[in-house]
């Protein structure tokens, strides 16, 4: 496949743990020849469950195969003077660097922010660890689940009654990853546009998070009000509406968002429910005028804080959810979420990765990727891209690389010839 | 003094809600010009939502959408008048950027589809975030970010197996994925643009890029027929893995600590400093002794942490290098330590809703300055000024404008 896309002029040395491999992924499928710096014994998640079955171990990790396409691989001794030289030249000829070091790896390879710039000082250098390089915590271990806790978005998720809940699938690692990618590629804008030469960008995981918290910290700044987990309602639906929140359906689920201003709100729910006869009295003069004006947060919080109103309303809104729960319990969650949508009924559909990976919409966007692992003899199914563009597209070019796979063939842009090779493989330098 | 970033290049921001404005901020943060232009007909939904200051009205007080707005100028144009339209269109004219995440439906109808927009700048890179993308059976979908947690798989996988899908208390993907891969892609169209001097349309379809970041599930089932179940806070790969309830202080019962062995050393570090029978007869070096034995090694730990405040067990579980945290709220994280001396949260005064936190940058950078100088505009507050200085309008024709409503 031929490589259009956007940084296909760029080269990125990729020494990122786990927290920044989805980084390296972004700029990677946009063009970027990224080198993935791994140590002899293979990045860590090469050792991560679950595995692809038939395959040798150390390549067969899915979380590795998903993260690292598009990618070369180097083994070398980071720790050794001499994988310290070969990296320097890969430095100087680089545009960007990513990492993760620890302080303690750091001290252990005598390397610095200012020593690295000493090689190139035109080298974009993107760090990415849990809670930055400055500060009190700067050296305390991190996890993905650490970062979240730490962030205040863990605090929003999950049941009173029960333990606060991680978000799926290594979030943390993903916001960390994708602050890092825009902080490279705007340190690149700069360096291109500005001549500002390189820089360090510096993100931490903690922080990286904190603008999911929703409203939380802004309920905190302005109203001195701590927000907890929600369980059944949300953040910005506290009361727990109706016509918001997730239905049980005749077959599957669905959440819906009807109660608000945006698209047909509460009253097309309506209208839905009286296409099959189970609008019930709704469609009555009175009620249907409050449908249509009333049924929003900032409505219906001012009239059930009215003692006057507040009676009322509440038996009235129960009337509502009795009604809507048995509607949506006599219909599939694929109707409602169809029908639902094509009459601007904001319904979504509780999809499991299975209904995601054989769903129509996905398919007849052709958003998928196959790729030819000859390597490891599969043909691999990769989700497609976040996003697409008209001129250059992202693209999936090769497969995950096997440890070490490219090391000689870098080693030679740096001008180490075959023997030299082999007597570095031979001192356990490189693989 | 070193030049931002991105200054100099314009973005004309037509989104709302969180997925765009995020992503205009992020811009606007990295020294673009971006102006906002809403309508006083369609405002920002965001504007009229909570939190509020006590008493105050209008549309320009809401936390909510002033954190999601910083640095930005705004401008009013009712782009459903032909002369709003004709004004409209200069502005893309005068854009490196256009944002919008508006239905396919709605940019048709305003009239900012791609092959009008580009006629008018062939420069523009111009970022389209409709729900569902711009082509397939699915593309006149609507939702807002609770939804796209349900769609994308995420409610299906988050929580306790006990508990329904109710998703994770947010509307998540709104804040961090969908903004900022929108604002991946545009940097690099517009690193393009600037050397081929050709605009391309960028479509994001945020469920598409939804479930791009938490693809891994997806993935493994395609490949190797795993099916995923929510399983609460635990990993495949690492174990124990979890939060564990400590004791409570006077001022909060409700007290977590988030703990994860990610490796040997870890797991090793914490059977030491817990020193219980049944950790050390059992060993539990590798990581499937550990996975086989997960309920009653968690409910050791737990035993542990209830006896400790959050805060001793943070200090202790970290003295010896193991990852643990709070399960900080927003009042805690607020006042860490650790974000306060990297001055994450930064302090702007706004006319209306008064000196205000707003949310730093997502990362930093050593040379060139970016971060937060101004807080949100208020609706219409630049009207006039980038109608005479970018649109070269007379104060005349600027008040014909508003008085035949294109303006307001």
């Amino acid at each position: 496949m031929t490589n259009n896309s956007p940084l296909n002029d760029v080269t990125i040395l990729d020494a990122t743990a786990s927290i920044g491999h989805y980084a390296g992924k972004l700029l990677a499928d946009l063009g970027a020849n990224v080198i993935k710096i791994e140590s002899l014994e293979g990045d860590e998640s090469r050792k991560f469950s679950p595995y692809l079955p038939n395959v040798d171990k150390l390549e067969n990790s899915l979380q590795f195969l998903l993260l690292n396409a598009n990618k070369k691989s180097i083994a070398i001794d980071l720790y050794s003077q001499k994988g310290q030289a070969i990296f320097e030249k890969l430095i100087m000829k680089a545009d960007i660097l990513l990492e993760s070091w620890t302080h303690h790896e750091k001290e252990k390879m005598q390397l610095s922010h200012n020593k690295i710039m000493e090689f190139n000082s035109d080298l974009i250098h993107g760090s990415i660890t849990g809670w930055g390089l400055s500060g009190p915590k700067a050296n305390w271990a991190y996890a993905d689940i650490v970062g979240v806790a730490m962030s205040g978005v863990m605090n929003l998720s999950g049941f009173l009654d029960g333990p606060p809940e991680n978000l799926p699938d290594q979030q943390g690692y993903h916001c960390a990853s994708i602050h890092a990618a825009s902080g490279v590629l705007t340190g690149l804008l700069s360096r291109e546009l500005h001549n500002s030469g390189g820089q360090l960008i510096e993100v931490s995981m903690q922080e990286s998070l904190s603008i999911a918290q929703e409203i939380s910290m802004q309920n905190w700044d302005i109203r001195q009000f701590i927000p907890q987990r929600t369980g059944e309602s949300s953040q910005v639906n506290p009361m727990n509406l109706p016509g918001f929140g997730l239905y049980e359906c005749k077959e599957g689920m669905v959440y819906i968002m009807t109660t608000g201003t945006a698209g047909a709100g509460f009253a097309g729910l309506v209208e839905m429910m009286d296409k099959h006869n189970m609008a019930g009295d709704l469609k009555e003069t009175s009620n249907w005028e409050f449908i249509q004006t009333q049924m929003n947060g900032a409505n219906l919080r001012n009239l059930l804080t009215d003692d006057d109103k507040k009676d009322e309303t509440r038996i009235f809104l129960d009337h509502l959810e009795d009604l809507v729960t048995k509607f949506m319990l006599s219909q599939s969650a694929k109707y409602i979420y169809e029908y639902g949508q094509a009459n601007r009924v904001l319904v979504g559909i509780i999809s499991t990765p299975e209904d995601i990976s054989q769903d129509n919409h996905l398919k007849e966007r052709e958003w998928f990727q196959e790729i030819k692992d000859i390597k490891r003899g599969v043909t691999l199914r990769y989700p497609g891209f976040p996003y697409n563009l008209s001129l250059n597209p992202p693209s999936l070019r090769s497969a995950a690389p096997i440890l070490g796979e490219h090391t000689e063939e870098i080693l030679k842009t740096i001008s180490v010839n075959q023997e030299e090779y082999k007597a570095l493989q031979k001192e356990g330098i490189i693989l | 003094m070193n030049k931002k970033p991105l200054e100099g290049i314009k973005v004309l921001d037509m989104s709302w809600f969180g997925a765009g404005p995020i992503c205009g901020r992020a811009l606007a943060n990295s020294g673009a010009t971006v102006i906002k232009l809403e309508t006083e007909k369609r405002i920002d939904g965001l504007r009229a939502m909570a939190p509020r200051p006590k008493g105050g009205r209008g549309y320009n007080i809401s936390g909510y959408f002033n954190n999601y707005n910083s640095d930005k100028k705004s401008i009013t144009i009712d782009l459903t008048t032909s002369k709003g339209h004709a004004l409209g269109l200069r502005m893309i004219e005068w854009a490196d950027i256009m944002i919008t995440n508006m239905t396919n439906r709605a940019t048709n109808q305003i009239k900012i589809d791609w092959q009008t927009v580009s006629k008018v700048n062939p420069q523009l890179v111009a970022a389209y975030m409709p729900m569902m993308g711009m082509t397939g059976p699915y593309k006149d979908f609507q939702g807002f970010g609770a939804m796209l947690t349900a769609i994308s798989g995420m409610n299906h996988l988050a929580g306790f197996e006990s508990n329904r899908p109710v998703g994770v208390g947010t509307n998540y993907p709104d804040y961090v994925i969908n903004p900022m891969h929108a604002y991946i892609a545009i940097l690099s169209a517009l690193r393009v643009a600037k050397k081929n001097k050709k605009g391309q349309m960028i479509e994001l379809s945020q469920y598409e890029s939804s479930v791009a970041a938490m693809a891994l599930p997806l993935f493994a089932h395609d490949n190797a027929n795993i099916k995923y179940q929510r399983k609460g806070n635990r990993v495949d790969f690492a174990a124990p893995h979890g939060v564990y309830q400590c004791k409570s202080t006077e001022k909060n019962n409700d007290q977590w600590i988030s703990i994860a062995c990610l490796n040997e050393k870890h797991w090793k570090s914490l059977s030491n400093l817990i020193n219980n029978d049944f950790f050390t007869k059992n060993n539990f070096s590798n990581i499937t002794d550990r996975k086989n034995n997960e309920d009653k090694i968690d409910q050791i730990i737990n035993n542990w942490t209830q006896k400790h405040t959050s805060i001793e067990l943070q200090e202790k579980l970290q003295a010896k290098q193991i990852p643990a945290g709070i399960v900080q709220n927003a009042q805690e994280v607020v006042e860490d330590e650790h974000m306060l001396q990297r001055n994450y949260f930064v302090k702007l005064a706004h006319a209306e809703a008064g000196e205000r936190l707003y949310d730093g940058t997502g990362w930093q950078m050593s040379k060139t300055e970016i971060g937060m100088n101004s807080a949100a505009p208020l609706l219409g507050e630049h009207t006039f000024e980038i109608c005479s200085e970018i649109l070269g309008l007379d104060s005349t024709e600027i008040a014909n404008l508003v008085a035949d409503q294109v303006l307001f």
